[in-house]
């Protein structure tokens, strides 16, 4: 029983660990973007005729902080609980 | 040799031919149209777009103070790029485009014409609704009027002249009762607008 627990916290370490990683590598690769996530950006264009300047949609995800924390905060909860397990259910031989 | 009064018909007919008034079509199948709003907030502004734009203006290119008309924007194409906010800004709390689908803009006078050949500024004083409330409102505009270039615009297939109106102005949410008073924290009560259009006048 204790060496299933024990399996399950690591499971829960491990994949905190990677979503904490994934979270601030899928974030600092779309540009470390500080403001709120966007599912779109805009490039500026200009009509030849009118003269007017318009945007152009690109649909782009860019994850923001409203990405960023809460992915960080997700995988703090699961690094903390499966320190509380492990300490909580020592190996037996050590 | 000429009748003077053909020569007197003529220049009557041409006077007549350049104060003619033209109706100028704002819905843009290119997608050119476009109104730009921010409003300031703590981490970042809020910026959006739109190209949802109709409406018409009957203007003389000869008379700039002649003009009437109204500009029409769909609320539910008022885009911004985060999907909550986007949520958010269309629900009923803040626009609420179920029960008030259009943004309206209607020309009542035009004020402080200043022209430069086929360029114009102006103060377009104009009633605005947003949310079902009117306001009294006046906005400082340019005005380019592009005789027969219509044309250009759509491979020749259409004779015509275009209208481009620019203008930049500044509204209150508070006076369209759009969260009086609320979340000026996350939000300011300022939207900052920018309009950039152009109508065309076919000619058949």
């Amino acid at each position: 029983m204790r060496g299933a627990i024990r399996i399950i916290a690591i499971l829960l370490l491990a994949g905190g660990c990677t979503l904490a990683f994934g979270t601030l590598a899928l974030w600092t690769a779309a540009g470390a973007h500080t403001g709120w996530t966007k599912t779109y950006i805009e490039i500026e264009k200009t009509d030849d005729v009118t003269g007017i300047t318009y945007p152009e949609r690109v649909n782009r995800f860019v994850p923001g902080v409203d990405f960023l924390f809460p992915g960080l905060a997700a995988a703090s909860i699961c690094i903390f609980a499966a320190v509380v397990i492990l300490k909580r259910n020592p190996n037996k031989k050590s | 040799m000429k009748h003077p009064l053909a020569s007197v018909a003529l220049l009557v007919t041409a006077s007549l031919a350049h104060s003619e008034v033209l109706t100028f079509d704002f819905k843009d199948p290119k997608g050119v149209n476009n109104i730009v709003f921010k409003l300031d907030a703590p981490l970042e502004s809020i910026s959006g777009t739109t190209s949802g734009i109709t409406g018409t203006i009957q203007a003389d290119p000869e008379n700039h103070t002649d003009v009437k008309g109204k500009i029409v924007v769909d609320a539910k194409s008022l885009t911004v790029p985060n999907p909550l906010m986007q949520e958010h800004m269309l629900g009923p709390e803040w626009l609420d485009t179920e029960k008030h689908p259009e943004i309206v803009f209607e020309i009542k006078e035009i004020v402080n014409d200043k022209r430069d050949g086929n360029t114009g500024s102006a103060d377009i004083k104009g009633v605005f609704t947003m949310k079902g409330t009117s306001k009294e409102i006046t906005v400082p505009a340019t005005v380019t009027y592009l005789p027969g270039r219509l044309a250009d615009r759509t491979n020749g297939q259409q004779q015509g002249d275009l209208l481009v109106v620019r203008t930049n102005f500044q509204i209150q949410r508070s006076d369209f009762g759009i969260k009086a008073g609320e979340n000026l924290d996350k939000v300011s009560d300022t939207i900052d607008i920018s309009l950039s259009i152009a109508g065309a006048a076919p000619k058949s």
